[in-house]
């Protein structure tokens, strides 16, 4: 059994490594949470062997857990649920009713409409297709003694696939992450490659395990010690260097932010702090990519969130800063107060230049906030 | 190796139901004529190649098996509707692209169950859109345009034709000269020789090539604002191509040569196919070409799976009777059972009659042509009945030895009386005697009497009186037999045999039965 973990950081080529790491003539099962990821490793895989391998598959998660967990078992699920009867009939993303709904008067009330997690009903639409926002809880819910779905699928990916990747692995949470956890440990082998740092940055799933342990967020430090727990072999120095960012900006972040990022070197650049007269300059210019908290199609200006930005790179960025780090320029700024969701999401939005880096502070844009507003 | 295993057919066509495994290489189907093969191989063919996918609902008329819909004629309702299902279980290489997208418990009765690799097909009335249609079920009328077909893996994954796990040809030479059997066969042959990306090159530059002549044609336009063009639906390079050997099309060759010429690409190695399916090779195929045609497929035998359906002795036992699969009304059987010595026996002797045997109800196997030709007669004069509606068959050994025979009887359950000479030796009639003690379907029967030691012997005792009379014989001449002198008579039937027995036959006298062949005969009709 072969199970690895590569922690890395931010611009250090995780997907270029994944794509370049494999070997073409074994069958490879790449797998990543959004359809962007999964575009840009298609990407990776074309530079990387003139086309994606045959023998190669990329896929999202949501589809890999229904294509290899959910159609090829649906007896055993019906089975579990004792209905034997039930014929899905497809997928949706429609969301299932959530458990407690406003009762209209500013209060909280149980929604009748929720089904618990031990009808069938918690996991498909009355016209019999799985929601798939529940298709992972359903996988980790069926089992009986030690015969589980799991094991019963990992034995059949191990059949078909020589090794699974699952890239930015630090965006699954809840199920998801349980259902990579426990699969982890069926697999002959398992490649997860993810930063720390840029989780909880995605607009969903931002709260819960693994990130957190009760109430209290859970740090680098515990979490590298966790994935050891679980018997991962913990990889911190293959992608430790930020191919994309340059020093200046990889040590700003170390300083301000306490997130360990060194630089290749290869690019170079440096960051500004822009006065308000330099502003409209910067925010006309086009070919330099404006990076706000939120709202970004508000502005008439080329604008992106700072947690879609993830991913990107860009040539030349300007972030531009909210009044929580205003003091970001100051010797004596600290993240203690500061949610770790959000430090994440700046974190994600300083190192997508590959060269030079503006910042501007919440309380100069603010005054000219208007004039950019559509 | 990559190979269809099993078959389970409900409601289509000749089957009420029928599950039927295949060897991995070679399958000879057999049965009587409407007894099912071609609906094996239709079947085969409406799973991996998505036949009738496009087809206009009516043809479910044909598809649906008669017993299925009188039963539901007889109680009409919504869950007696007939419905098809066609289930194939296919052996693949988990190595390969795509075995995964086969691999599940999605068969059969749905239940928890062990993973297989498959595809089933099902038939049936959409309940959604053929909503409110319950007084038209009621009367028993089937509301054809509401059916569905739906072609999933047993991974419940939806199967297109783009994802065929094996490659499977069929070469049909029933119907011979259809143009669209013959697209078929060049499309698939195309589809199979070519990865996906030289075939679109090749699609694209022809219909750039097409263009460009056109153009070329300098036509000139119809009007200011009209002109001709190439539709390029029109000409699709899959439909227009043709095989050519030697610059001559195979559609123009002899419809024998065409099948063999079809057969030897199938199985040539580079071709890519891995199952080939063959309805009745040997029509249009003389003698020596059909036998050209047999070597040549099973020197392939090890590299591909062949499914043969067929009428001739001789294919059935050239390709080995142990790869028989005996298609009946009540399923399949298989002769693996068959002693391998037997069936390798039967490889060689060409020119023997084993498919009668098989397709027998009943059979009398006597040594030649002689009792071939009189133990009908016998048969009526006792029986009151020919032996065509009794449904026995007389089958001539003619030299090989009747044990061969009764080894595959065996293997059938078939009930078998065997009409042969003593030989003038006791063993032999103390053998006969075991083997009858220790078989209830198969009975050999000879005369008791090392004296009667054959059946001219036996017939001419019978009937000395009145063959004295008839066989003409010349004075002073010994007719001699192998040196002995048994009188004239006799020594001239037993040196003209068959002029003998056919002279009988023809003569309007009344002749009596050896004892024998009077129990063997009882004992077969009773």
């Amino acid at each position: 059994m072969d199970k690895r973990v590569i922690l890395a950081v931010a611009g250090a080529g995780k997907t270029y490594h994944i794509c370049h790491s494999i070997d073409p003539q074994k069958r490879n099962l790449i797998l990543a949470f959004t359809h962007e990821n999964i575009h840009n490793i298609r990407k990776e895989l074309i530079d990387a062997h003139g086309s994606i391998p045959e023998r190669t598959t990329v896929m999202t998660f949501d589809s890999f857990v229904y294509r290899h967990f959910i159609c090829p078992y649906e007896p055993t699920i019906a089975d579990f649920f004792d209905n034997q009867d039930f014929r899905s009939k497809g997928i949706t993303t429609v969301d299932p009713p959530p458990q407690r709904i406003e009762n209209g008067y500013g209060g909280v009330v149980a929604n009748p409409k929720y089904k618990r997690k031990d009808q069938l009903g918690h996991y498909i639409t009355k016209g019999n297709q799985y929601y798939c926002a529940t298709i992972s809880e359903l996988v980790v819910y069926v089992k009986r003694g030690r015969e589980s779905l799991i094991k019963r699928a990992a034995a059949r990916l191990n059949l078909f696939f020589d090794q699974v990747l699952i890239d930015e692995f630090q965006d699954f949470r809840e199920h998801d992450y349980d259902l990579i956890d426990t699969l982890s440990n069926l697999l002959s082998c398992v490649l997860l490659v993810g930063d720390y740092y840029q989780h909880s940055v995605s607009g969903i799933n931002n709260t819960g395990r693994p990130f957190k342990n009760k109430k209290a967020d859970v740090g680098y430090t515990d979490y590298v010690a966790k994935l050891k727990q679980d018997n991962y072999s913990v990889d911190e120095t293959t992608l430790n260097r930020s191919r994309r960012c340059p020093e200046a900006i990889c040590a700003f972040v170390r300083e301000k932010l306490g997130i360990n990022i060194e630089s290749t070197g290869i690019n170079q650049g440096g960051i500004t702090w822009l006065a308000e007269e330099q502003i409209d300059a910067i925010l006309q210019n086009p070919s330099i990519q404006k990076l706000v908290y939120n709202s970004a199609a508000n502005y008439s200006f080329n604008a992106m969130n700072w947690s879609y930005s993830k991913g990107d790179t860009v040539d030349v960025a300007c972030v531009i800063l909210t009044d929580q780090f205003e003091g970001l320029d100051k010797e004596d700024f600290s993240v203690a107060r500061i949610s770790l969701s959000t430090i994440n999401k700046l974190y994600v939005a300083l190192t997508r230049s590959k060269g030079d880096l503006y910042l501007i502070k919440a309380s100069i844009f603010k005054k000219l906030k208007d004039s950019y507003t559509k | 190796m990559n190979h269809i295993k099993h078959l389970i057919i409900e409601g289509f066509k000749k089957f009420v139901s029928l599950q039927m495994d295949f060897n991995e290489h070679m399958n000879i189907l057999v049965g009587e004529n409407e007894a099912g093969k071609s609906t094996v191989l239709d079947a085969l063919r409406t799973v991996l190649n998505q036949q009738y996918r496009n087809a206009d609902k009516a043809i479910l008329r044909d598809l649906f098996n008669v017993d299925v819909v009188k039963a539901f004629q007889e109680h009409p309702g919504i869950k007696t509707l007939p419905r098809i299902v066609i289930e194939v279980e296919l052996e693949l290489d988990p190595d390969q692209n795509n075995a995964e997208y086969f691999y599940g418990e999605v068969y059969g009765v749905r239940k928890p169950q062990p993973e297989k690799y498959g595809i089933r097909f099902e038939c049936k009335f959409d309940e959604e859109i053929g909503d409110g249609l319950d007084e038209i079920i009621n009367e028993g009328r089937i509301p054809y345009e509401y059916y569905s077909m739906t072609w999933t893996t047993f991974a419940n994954r939806p199967y297109q034709m783009v994802k065929r796990p094996i490659n499977f040809i069929s070469i049909d030479t029933t119907n011979n000269g259809a143009v669209s059997s013959f697209n078929y066969y060049n499309r698939t042959l195309f589809a199979n020789k070519y990865d996906e990306s030289t075939r679109i090159r090749a699609k694209n530059t022809f219909r750039d090539k097409l263009d460009q002549a056109f153009e070329q044609t300098g036509l000139p336009p119809i009007d200011e604002k009209r002109k001709f063009g190439i539709d390029g639906k029109k000409v699709v390079l899959e439909t227009v191509l043709s095989v050519y050997e030697n610059s001559i099309p195979l559609e123009n060759r002899g419809s024998g040569m065409e099948s063999l010429i079809k057969t030897k690409i199938a199985l040539d190695r580079g071709s890519g196919v891995s199952v080939i399916m063959m309805e009745e090779p040997e029509n249009h195929l003389s003698f020596t070409t059909l036998r050209k045609m047999l070597q040549e497929i099973s020197d392939q035998q090890e590299t591909s799976q062949i499914i043969v359906a067929t009428h001739s002795n001789m294919i059935a036992s050239r390709l080995n009777l142990n790869n028989v699969l005996w298609i009946t009304e009540e399923g399949a059987k298989s002769l693996q059972t068959v002693n391998p010595k037997v069936a390798n026996f039967f490889v060689k002797a060409d020119d023997n009659a084993f498919l009668q045997l098989l397709l027998s109800k009943k059979a009398i196997l006597v040594e030649g042509a002689t009792e071939f030709l009189l133990v009908p007669y016998f048969y009526q004069r006792l029986t009151g009945k020919t032996i065509e509606e009794d449904e026995v068959t007389v089958i001539s050994c003619n030299g090989i030895s009747f044990h061969h025979y009764l080894a595959i009887a065996k293997a059938t359950n078939k009930k078998i009386a065997v009409i042969t000479d003593n030989d003038g030796k006791q063993e032999r009639i103390d053998e006969a005697n075991a083997f009858n003690g220790a078989n209830n379907l198969q009975h050999v029967f000879m005369a008791r009497d090392i004296q009667d030691w054959t059946w001219e012997v036996c017939i001419y005792k019978e009937n000395q009186v009145l063959l004295d009379k008839q066989i003409k014989v010349k004075p002073n001449t010994p007719y001699l037999f192998h040196g002995n002198d048994y009188g004239p008579v006799l020594g001239r039937m037993l040196n003209n045999k068959v002029d003998v027995a056919y002279f009988m036959l023809m003569s309007s006298q009344e002749y009596a039965t050896p004892q024998y062949v009077k129990e063997a005969i009882r004992w077969i009709s009773g």
